[in-house]
């Protein structure tokens, strides 16, 4: 036993556990400083781009948010648009109908007048031309029948307008 | 002296004629001179146009004023 852990052996252990700790240090000072100085700054790194992201997520979120919002606005814009013009189509064509229905019961109504105006009008004629016959064989017979008789009684009739009975020779 | 004319018919004789003129004479006075005239368009009775009247005692006239009455 003496002999497995001898002097020599001692120092060559003692040696080695100073090799390991200056290569500890060394590798510590070289190596375990710019490592995590690395691994600090890649985690920082992704610990920042994390945040990017989630960020970005939001800002999407957001812009969805106002786009849904814009897009439902916009819907309703659209259908109170369409139920405006709807209505505004609907009381044209009720005017142009009442437009319509009035222009006719003035048709109607001016064919009536013009009908009755036409009747009367073809009955005054019939009228006019019966007068006119009527008148006409008046004279012929009157021509016919009219003596010196009836002209002394026109003479008398005269004198009884202008003169009066009894007054003559005034 | 006044000047009487009168116009009559075919119908009217000359009998007629002189007792229109005698009964005028009674009622304005002798100074009086008539004129005769003829229109076949008279249908009976006569006109006279004396001191600047006219008097119309005319069928043909009687017969007009019937027709414009009926056609009212």
């Amino acid at each position: 036993m003496a002999e497995l852990l001898s002097k020599d052996m001692l120092v060559d252990l003692a040696i080695n556990l100073l090799n390991i700790v200056i290569l500890f240090l060394i590798t510590k000072a070289l190596l375990y400083k710019p490592v995590k100085k690395y691994l600090d700054a890649r985690k920082e790194k992704l610990e920042q781009e994390k945040a990017e992201a989630a960020a970005a997520q939001q800002a999407a979120e957001e812009v969805r948010q106002t786009y849904e919002a814009k897009l439902s606005d916009a819907d309703a814009v659209a259908a109170a648009l369409i139920a405006e013009k709807r209505g505004e189509a609907q009381k044209t064509a009720g005017e142009i109908v009442s437009a319509a229905e009035a222009d006719a019961a003035r048709i109607r109504e001016k064919a009536q007048l013009d009908a009755a105006a036409a009747r009367e009008e073809a009955l005054e004629s019939a009228k006019a031309e019966i007068m006119e016959s009527a008148i006409g064989i008046s004279e012929k017979i009157l021509r016919r029948e009219v003596t010196d008789r009836d002209d002394r009684r026109l003479v008398e009739d005269f004198f009884s307008a202008v003169a009066g009975e009894g007054q003559d020779g005034q | 002296m006044k000047k009487c004319v009168i116009t009559t018919g075919e119908t009217m004789s000359e009998e007629t004629f002189r007792l229109l003129t005698e009964r005028m004479r009674k009622r304005y006075g002798d100074d009086l001179w008539f004129e005769r005239k003829y229109d076949p368009d008279i249908i009976g009775g006569f006109f006279l146009d004396f001191d600047g009247q006219i008097y119309d005692y005319t069928l043909s006239t009687q017969l007009r004023r019937l027709k414009e009455q009926l056609m009212q």
